[in-house]
């Protein structure tokens, strides 16, 4: 048996010398221990040299996106292989191995740079409709009231996890008035204010993201960050990112209106019938959410 | 010696792809006699040109109207799964295990539409089912996994099995070619291959591992199987 990589996997672990509630870490396998394992960091990469190691796996660029890490680049080169993991934020890694087979290395990266963007900060989740208000009808069955009251639970969960204090207008299947919501944003004064919907189109193929704001500076700006950080880590086609009047949420308050998919389409009802997508969809629409509050912090001059 | 699971990362595996040389490219360096190799019936199907674009499928009617029925994130939930199940099996056997699922709602048993309509069906990836780009497909179950097992084997050498794993410990070995000649023998190889992989080591999301290298671990080193 030779000395090969034959798997890496991204995945989100507690580790507790890291004092997070879940680091990010990639997973090498291989068939045997690498010779030498030498990692350094410049910026917001860090490289992974596996000495001794052929790639028994292909040589590619992993999407990851999962908050920290953008994506991994794997190559392969006389001395060993090479793993570079590109971030969004620089941070400390710690390198573990595991011994067995397969022999892991676990290159745990700490996430409490992407915890100080977020923590305390109350974002203000809403899922549209409830109750007899069912919204959207789906070609099938589903339907958007309660597609988007599960998107906005697993929301929930990963700003949890982030350290944010989420707050839903609704946790259940009721109708809440426009006023009363507009009412919660004004009381709660949210950092982000996040509204889920789905979207309908008279053509059945229409499908896709749209991701709707009020005209101030600070909606537009969230609104560009969470949808660009849905079509990076979804791949969905893109409805575009467009100002739009008349959405009822505060002046002040950094809002935005996502069409997560268009519901009146096949495929896309089908994609939600998925709880990974779901699951999938959330940690977008956070990553997003972190992007704009990191922009505004640095704009501000506070980090 | 027990079994123990190696997953074995590839390219996305397509139809242009032949499963026999995926599985020779990504094993012939690892593999040893009396290993296993474990290949996923999804990437089979896709190699068999398995997987169809739900806008390539024109639904009949009972299935628009018979997609409504299974569980919302369960196989064959869409028009375009259940017109495939209608054209794999037979409009007869479809209408069979859907008043068998409707005796079987009445008397609290589940699972009856797949065991009359045929076990197969059971094997569809509905969109989502799958990792991208599959997940805008319907992959339906692969077809002779038996056949497909024994061609591999011949290209690498060693036991192949084609398996359907899932996250809730289920094991189902579709397809097994083995030199062993003795059923006792050839069970008791597929009680091992499905200890080995009731964690589902290849993973159910986007791990793209279709082939987990179950090498059998205690035995000295061999040459190259192939």
């Amino acid at each position: 048996m030779q000395a090969l990589v034959t798997n890496l996997a991204s995945r989100l672990e507690a580790y507790p010398p890291f004092n997070c509630p879940k680091s990010s870490v990639i997973v090498i396998e291989s068939t045997i221990r690498p010779s030498n394992v030498e990692v350094h960091q410049s910026g917001k990469q860090v490289v992974v040299h596996l000495l001794g190691l052929g790639l028994n796996a292909p040589e590619e660029t992993i999407l990851v996106y999962d908050g920290l890490i953008n994506y991994l680049q794997v190559q392969a080169h006389p001395e060993g292989v090479v793993v570079r993991i590109n971030l969004r934020f620089s941070t400390f890694y710690r390198v573990e191995d595991a011994p067995g087979l397969p022999f892991r290395t676990r290159i745990y990266l700490d996430r409490t740079p992407l915890r100080a963007v977020v923590a305390g900060q109350t974002a203000l989740v809403d899922p549209g409709h409830g109750g007899r208000d069912k919204g959207v009808c789906g070609p099938i069955n589903l339907v958007e009231k309660k597609v988007v009251l599960s998107i906005a639970q697993y929301l929930e969960d990963h700003l949890l996890e982030l350290g944010a204090k989420p707050v839903l207008t609704r946790r259940d299947d009721r109708l809440i008035s426009s006023a009363e919501r507009t009412a919660l944003a004004v009381r709660t004064r949210p950092a982000v204010l996040v509204s889920l919907h789905t979207g309908q189109a008279s053509s059945p193929r229409t499908r896709g993201v749209r991701t709707l704001h009020p005209p101030q500076a600070s909606s537009r700006d969230l609104a560009q960050a969470v949808h660009r950080a849905i079509l990076d880590k979804m791949k969905l086609p893109d409805r575009r990112c467009a100002p739009q009047s008349g959405l009822p949420w505060p002046r002040q308050t950094p809002a935005t209106h996502i069409e997560v998919v268009c519901l009146t389409n096949g495929l896309d009802e089908a994609l939600l019938r998925s709880p990974v997508f779901k699951s999938r969809l959330a940690r977008a629409i956070a990553n997003g959410v972190v992007d704009y509050l990191d922009q505004a912090q640095k704009a501000k001059g506070g980090i | 010696m027990p079994l123990v699971p190696v997953p074995l990362r590839t390219h996305v595996v397509t139809f242009r792809d032949d499963i026999a040389e995926v599985a020779r490219s990504y094993c012939h360096r690892i593999a040893a006699p009396g290993d296993v190799l474990a290949i996923s019936e999804t990437v089979v199907a896709i190699t068999q040109g398995r997987a169809v674009l739900p806008e390539a499928v024109r639904p009949r009617l009972w299935a628009r109207f018979l997609c409504r029925f299974p569980d919302k994130d369960g196989s064959l939930a869409t028009p375009a799964a259940m017109e495939l199940a209608f054209r794999e099996v037979g409009t007869k056997r479809i209408f069979k295990g859907v008043m068998a699922a409707a005796w079987g709602r009445l008397t609290g048993k589940r699972g009856r539409f797949f065991e009359v309509a045929g076990p197969e069906l059971a094997l569809f990836d509905d969109i989502a089912g799958t990792m991208a780009p599959f997940d805008r497909h319907i992959v339906m179950g692969p077809k002779h996994p038996s056949q497909v097992a024994r061609q591999v084997r011949e290209v690498i050498g060693i036991d192949v099995c084609i398996t359907d794993v899932n996250d809730r410990g289920c094991v189902d070995v579709l397809g097994l070619a083995s030199d062993r000649e003795d059923p006792q023998a050839i069970a008791a190889l597929k009680h091992e291959i499905e200890a080995a992989l009731k964690t589902n080591p290849g993973g159910n999301d986007d791990e793209q591992t279709p082939l987990v290298l179950l090498k059998r671990v205690g035995q000295p080193e061999s040459p190259e199987a192939s």
